[in-house]
């Protein structure tokens, strides 16, 4: 813990760590000291000039956002002076900012009238210029139009801080801009359309292309959510306007572990617009599909099941409770088999290890993981160990192939990781020599790396599944062990299941039961085996083609629930947007057949759902020999996530 | 070249190299110093050393043929200094090469027609007619009340010869410090010569070492500032051009004191002989032991680089510049943290002027009292000027602090060219100010120059004359900022902007009332808002011309009259009176404005584009300026901003 200093601001007595700066330890006390290009976990920068206090014993007022405390400091931070200057920067930006607020859509929200209208300035003082312009770059996901930028730099600092460099500040004086060179395309620069940029943006210069034309952000209705996209499992805002999902950005959360979504959480539910939903259950005969209602596709169902020797599965993109009332389904109406996708590629100690937090980690090692925001692997992971590392952790990569990582690690070793965690378990028990630090040979790599691990005191082992065992042998009891899962409620199904009594997920899926029932999106590209299947999902693509019978299910943001994160933590979801009229939820359709079975359904309630999520074995130990081996290939688990990347590369031809 | 592995060493080497040239003096070899420096090569400089190389094999006369670095009177070369004798020639062209051969390196006898003449009739009558043509640099009135501590070792220096450096007792002061001081006793010795940097601001050097010093943090870094960008400024650059060595030695001292264990060098990126003369500084003190490792077996370690500048003004402003080193966008960041205390790359850095540099070893060499018995209370030493503008004599200068303005514009400068009266003198470039002529008496300081609104900036003195416009010259500077401004904060980047856009409207005649005070509300502003010292002190030059040339401001705004006429504002016309009807005006104006009517010739208004050829060709001098530019104020049109700044909150 960093040492604490004491200072007074306003007349407030604050306390905060060394190294905080002014801004924010205003905020401690509830004194918000108006800034327009303070990015938060970015150094300040002291660009807007908006931020200027007034220090006792200073001549001159300074920006809060690059001064440290410092103990005893006396802080003004309004005074008429300071009302003054604050007044004389916003006139100036105001007088090269198009004075059509009125036509704006990011009137309420906009940061830049916010303080005009604290500091009373209607319009500028100077006649208005018009510098910078609107760019011509057709894509369905971002907007510039640089006459309204203010040149806070955010958009910079974001793109260059997660590892993307797109945007770059272009020229100088009243000509400096903010973009791609020669007003080039963001695809043609490598842009990822994570959007990253368009969130911090304070004024209209960035907007997301889904959301023009829908009305002004001030009026939408905000909901607390999660993509459920991929095992990152990223939290979410959700905006709705008259029932319509207009816009979906990430969760600024200081205890959530990350700010960043990719294009396919941020745009994806207006990227899949295009594709059929489904508001109607479908059944197949002889080879055809066909619409058909819910009394005749649930009756069929029914009577499948109680024909016995079925099977249910909990896909890892449902929600807890969803799992649960799966669950309660299954003991109802004594359906022995049940089990979850996640165990298709994970151990169920690695799904239920102790919850972690990358945020708090010094040192990074990544096993077997080679997140990319180019290529869609793992997008998020690969946006905050980027910032994780521009913070100052230290990362060592163990990977077999090379990864896109391996130039921000101290240490890469490419091997055969199994092999690499064995040799560097055995270092990081040990002293090493000075002498082997300075030498190249693989052996001395590992010894640094392991010296690394020795020196640090939050180190994290991040690992693909298939690792954990080897991971938790390697390292002993100092940090934690965190498996990277596949789907975003991956842990949540692990946790909410019993062990499974009968079968197996793998042997469900390869004919283990006559009729098969999958709740959720399933993994795509397995071929499932068995008599009838059921699937229920939102959409009408992958394993649902396979399927006898499908039905509607709610997307994420249609409903309420919780879902365990791949660190472990508890994240909940909020409906925003009404269950479309034709869909049902997990639950009611489980109870429609609970009746039809003539079988009494009590539903688990909601604080069963924390108590399962808190339900954590003791730390595994080492030494444990039962070795993983999953049911799908690594190739074919990667190429799960890149599927998605099919979606975003289509939507910008 | 041998490594030099002690202190003994290097004194060894020193005074053998002594011995070995004062036998060469001795000698019937006779040396001709051709000055090399960027102005004298555009001149042709390097022709004109070829040259003489071919004539002395020719006519095997032995000459030794060196090029040295700037020797200051830019405005008369290609400059040539002969030893032993010690003749000046100026204005060398290559077909002088055989004659001074002949005359010269042959027999010691002067070529006459090279040495220095006032260039115009007046002065020449007045001194040179009796005295004859000045023969030695002694001699000038432009080097008399120069005092060189710094520049005049240029005089003896190839600056490709590291021997040379060393016998002006090179490197003795490194390795006095390196000897017999510790490093708080080098940066008690420096703190104590009073030395200021030179760089602009004029904040003590000891200090800023300290302060290094006392910073958490290692390696820590020494970082010289040859960024040079004021328009019209090469101090630095005659200092890295011609005496590269010299700036190593200041910051292996400076190095030492602080306790750094690398140095860079940021070059402007249009000096590319600089840069290259101090890469072969480099490489020489490197393999001379004097960089490096274990520097002359004293276990101290300091290495140099070089970086080359980013091409922009602002670059030049300590963060910037950091920055710049670092690979990013060459932006300013806030002050606090001071570089001292987190620099380059978070480390402890201490950046300095290279003039400032410079000035280090003969500090350490001839102690901190012989420096700073040189001038005035508060600013010690001397300081490098870049002499421009109306003044008979341009060039680089190197004055004692304490000189008056009046002392360096008539003495050195020689006074003000064609007879025009002197109107006042801009001191420091973009950030600095106006000294109205009546205040030319004042003694150059830091300190006095602030109290009449300039500065000392890196350098700079422009002199003006009654042809200048004031606020012309308010408007060249604001230009100037309104281009370099970095953009990052807003009141330099639009309060620049808008203050350019103000005095344009006030040069073309369509000035509002009110526009004055405006501008000083604006300027005020941003002196308290901007980040970074450009855009601090960028309105320094307006505020100056305001102060004391209100009212220049005002005829442009009230009456359309530029009293300079060098604002095409005013009305140009013919007094056909007394008109002898030459015809001279309509053979020159390039606009066919001036007509012919029966009654002489008259100027269409229409067609004037008051270029002013018309009125400085009458023969009579009878055409005349008018205020007004008959254009009725109603119609005149508004360029760029408009509106009243309303004060406070
Ligand atoms: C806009 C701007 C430009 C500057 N340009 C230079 C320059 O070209 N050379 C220089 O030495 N200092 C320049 N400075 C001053 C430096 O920031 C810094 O104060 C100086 O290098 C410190 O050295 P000194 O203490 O030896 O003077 C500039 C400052 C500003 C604000
Ligand atoms: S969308 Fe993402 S990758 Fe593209 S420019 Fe913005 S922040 Fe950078
Ligand atoms: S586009 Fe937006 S975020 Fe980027 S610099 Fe301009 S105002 Fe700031
Ligand atoms: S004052 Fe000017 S040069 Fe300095 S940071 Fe601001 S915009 Fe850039
Ligand atoms: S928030 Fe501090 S200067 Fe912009």
């Amino acid at each position: 813990m960093e040492p604490n200093v004491k200072l007074t601001i306003d007349g407030y007595a604050v306390t905060v760590p060394v190294g905080t700066n002014l801004l924010e330890a205003a905020q401690t006390v509830g004194v918000e000291i108006p800034h327009l290009c303070y990015l938060k976990s970015f150094l300040g920068i002291g660009a807007c000039r908006i931020c200027l206090v007034e220090i006792a014993g200073f001549r001159a007022p300074v920006t809060a956002c690059t001064t440290l405390v410092q103990a005893d400091m006396l802080v003004i931070t309004d005074s008429a002076r300071l009302r003054a200057d604050r007044k004389f920067v916003l006139d100036l930006i105001l007088s090269v900012h198009p004075p059509r607020c009125g036509q704006c859509e990011k009137v309420g929200v906009c940061q830049l009238i916010k303080y005009a209208s604290k500091y009373r300035i209607g319009k500028s003082t100077f006649e208005y210029t018009e510098i910078g312009q609107a760019v011509t770059d057709p894509n369905p996901f971002i907007r510039r139009d640089m006459r309204y930028c203010i040149l806070c730099g955010k958009c910079v600092r974001i793109c260059q801080g997660q590892g993307t460099n797109v945007l770059a500040f272009l020229g100088r004086g009243i000509k400096l801009g903010v973009g791609t060179p020669a007003a080039s395309s963001l695809k043609d620069n490598g842009c990822t359309f994570c959007g990253s940029c368009v969130e911090v943006c304070p004024v209209s210069a960035l907007a997301e292309v889904p959301k023009l034309g829908k009305g002004r952000e001030i009026k939408y209705t905000k909901t607390a959510s999660v993509c459920m996209q991929c095992g990152n499992a990223c939290p979410t805002q959700v905006a709705t306007y008259e029932d319509e999902l207009v816009k979906v950005n990430a969760l600024d959360n200081a205890d959530q572990t990350t700010g960043y979504l990719c294009a396919v959480g941020r745009f994806g539910f207006y990227l899949r617009q295009g594709e059929k939903r489904l508001t109607t259950p479908l059944k197949k005969s002889s080879g055809i599909w066909q619409e058909t209602d819910w009394t005749e596709a649930l009756t069929i169902i029914s009577q499948r099941f109680k024909k016995g020797n079925s099977g249910l599965i909990a896909t890892g993109t449902i929600l807890n409770q969803e799992v649960l009332d799966l669950a309660t389904f299954a003991q109802a109406t004594q359906i022995s088999n049940l089990a979850g996708t996640p165990a298709l590629y994970a151990s169920n100690e690695a799904l239920r290890a102790p919850a972690a937090q990358l945020e708090q980690a010094d040192l990074i090692i990544l096993v077997g993981l080679n997140p990319s925001q180019q290529q869609r692997v793992f997008p998020a992971l690969d946006a905050v160990i980027k910032s994780r590392v521009r913070q100052g952790a230290k990362l060592v990569v163990l990977n077999d192939v090379a990864t896109g990582l391996g130039a921000l690690a101290e240490v890469e070793i490419l091997d055969e990781p199994v092999m690499l965690l064995e040799a560097f378990g055995r270092c990081a028990g040990m002293s090493i020599p000075q002498d082997v630090l300075g030498a190249t040979t693989q052996a001395a790599i590992i010894a640094k790396a392991a010296k690394l691990y020795q020196a640090a005191q939050n180190p994290v082992l991040l690992c693909e599944p298939a690792y954990y065992q080897a991971c938790v042998n390697a390292i002993g009891n100092k940090g934690p062990v965190l498996v990277m899962p596949y789907e975003a409620n991956a842990k949540g199904v692990a946790l909410m299941l019993p062990a499974p009594e009968q079968l197996n997920c793998r042997e469900l899926l390869n004919g283990g039961v006559d009729t098969l029932y999958i709740a959720g999106e399933m993994l795509a590209g397995k071929n499932v085996q068995t008599d009838f299947l059921i699937v229920q999902q939102p959409y009408f693509n992958g394993v649902a083609l396979q399927a006898d019978i499908v039905l509607p299910a709610p997307l994420p943001w249609e409903k309420t629930g919780t879902v365990v994160d791949w660190q472990g933590q508890l994240k909940n979801l909020q409906q925003a947007c009404p269950v479309p009229p034709g869909v049902k939820t997990y639950r009611q359709v489980f109870s429609e057949l609970g009746q039809m079975l003539g079988c009494r359904l009590e539903w688990t309630a909601e604080d069963a759902v924390i108590a399962a999520a808190q339900l954590r074995p003791e730390p595994v130990v080492r030494e444990l020999s039962t070795a993983f081996t999953p049911a799908l290939s690594l190739v074919e688990r990667v190429k799960l996530l890149k599927e998605l990347n099919g979606l975003v590369a289509r939507s910008l031809e | 070249m041998a490594k030099l592995n002690s202190i003994d060493e290097l004194k060894n080497l020193s005074n053998a190299l002594a011995g070995e040239q004062a036998q060469q003096s001795g000698s019937e070899k006779r040396s001709l110093w051709v000055c090399c420096g960027t102005a004298c090569r555009a001149g042709g400089s390097l022709e004109v050393a070829a040259e003489l190389e071919e004539a002395a094999e020719k006519s095997g006369v032995p000459t030794e043929v060196v090029s040295t670095g700037c020797l200051g009177m830019c405005q008369k070369g290609p400059l040539i200094k002969t030893m032993p004798e010690g003749y000046l020639y100026q204005k060398v062209k290559t077909k002088h090469a055989d004659k001074i051969i002949n005359y010269t390196a042959k027999a010691g006898l002067p070529v006459r027609e090279l040495f220095y003449r006032a260039d115009d009739l007046e002065s020449y009558y007045r001194d040179d007619i009796f005295s004859g043509p000045k023969e030695k640099i002694a001699d000038l009135p432009f080097y008399k009340k120069q005092q060189r501590i710094i520049l005049e070792a240029n005089e003896r220096i190839a600056p490709g010869n590291v021997h040379h450096y060393l016998v002006q007792a090179g490197y003795a002061a490194l390795a006095k410090a390196l000897a017999t001081m510790t490093p708080p006793a080098v940066i008690t010795e420096v703190t104590k010569s009073g030395l200021r940097g030179r760089g602009g601001a004029g904040f003590p050097a000891g200090l800023k070492w300290q302060a290094t010093r006392q910073a958490e943090g290692e390696p820590k870094i020494v970082v010289a500032n040859g960024d040079e960008g004021d328009p019209g400024a090469f101090m630095d650059r005659s200092i890295m051009e011609g005496n590269p060595h010299s700036l190593l030695e200041g910051m292996l001292i400076a190095g030492y004191a602080t306790g750094a264990r690398y140095g860079f060098i940021y070059v402007r990126h249009e000096y590319p002989l600089a840069m290259q003369n101090i890469n072969t500084a480099i490489v020489q003190a490197c393999e001379l032991g004097l960089m490096g490792t274990n520097i002359l077996g004293t276990g101290f370690d300091f290495d140099i680089w070089i970086r080359e500048g980013a091409g922009a003004f602002v670059c030049g402003e300590e963060t910037a510049l950091l920055a710049s080193i670092e690979g990013q966008r060459g932006f300013p960041n806030p002050k606090p943290p001071f570089p001292a205390e987190r620099g380059l790359w978070s480390l402890p850095t201490c950046i300095n002027n290279i003039e400032t540099l410079v000035n280090i070893p003969h500090i350490i060499r001839s102690g901190a009292d012989k420096f700073s018995a040189v001038g005035t209370e508060k600013s010690k030493g001397t300081k490098v000027f870049a002499l421009a503008g109306k003044i008979k004599n341009t060039g680089l200068i190197e004055v004692p602090m304490g000189i008056s303005l009046r002392e360096i514009i008539y003495d050195i400068g020689g006074g003000i060219k064609n007879n025009k009266k002197l109107k006042a003198v801009q001191i420091g470039g973009p950030s600095g100010g106006c000294i109205p002529a009546d205040l030319i008496d004042i003694k150059i300081d830091f300190d006095s120059l602030g109290t009449v609104g300039a500065i000392m900036g890196s350098g700079g003195i422009i002199v003006l004359d009654e042809d200048d416009c004031m606020v012309s010259i308010a408007k060249y500077f604001m230009d100037f900022i309104q281009e370099e401004s970095c953009g990052k904060c807003p009141p330099c980047r639009v309060g620049s902007y808008h203050m350019a856009a103000i005095l344009t409207r006030i040069t073309e005649g369509a000035g509002l009332v009110g526009d004055v005070e405006k501008l000083e509300a604006l300027a005020h502003k941003m002196q308290e808002s901007a980040l970074c010292g450009l855009g601090k002190t960028a309105p320094n030059p307006v505020l100056s011309t305001i102060r004391y040339f209100r009212e220049e401001y005002q005829e442009h705004i009230n009456q359309q009259y530029c009293r300079a006429l060098s604002c095409r504002i005013s009305t140009y016309l013919i007094d056909t009176q007394k008109c002898f009807v030459c015809g001279l005006c309509k053979k020159v104006c390039p606009a066919d404005a001036v007509i012919e009517t029966s009654d002489g010739f008259e100027i269409d208004q229409d067609k004037c584009i008051k270029c002013k050829v018309c009125y400085n060709v009458c023969p009579i001098k009878i055409i005349t300026v008018e205020p007004g530019n008959g254009v009725e104020p109603s119609s005149q049109i508004t360029i760029g901003t408009k509106g009243v700044l309303r004060d406070g909150a």
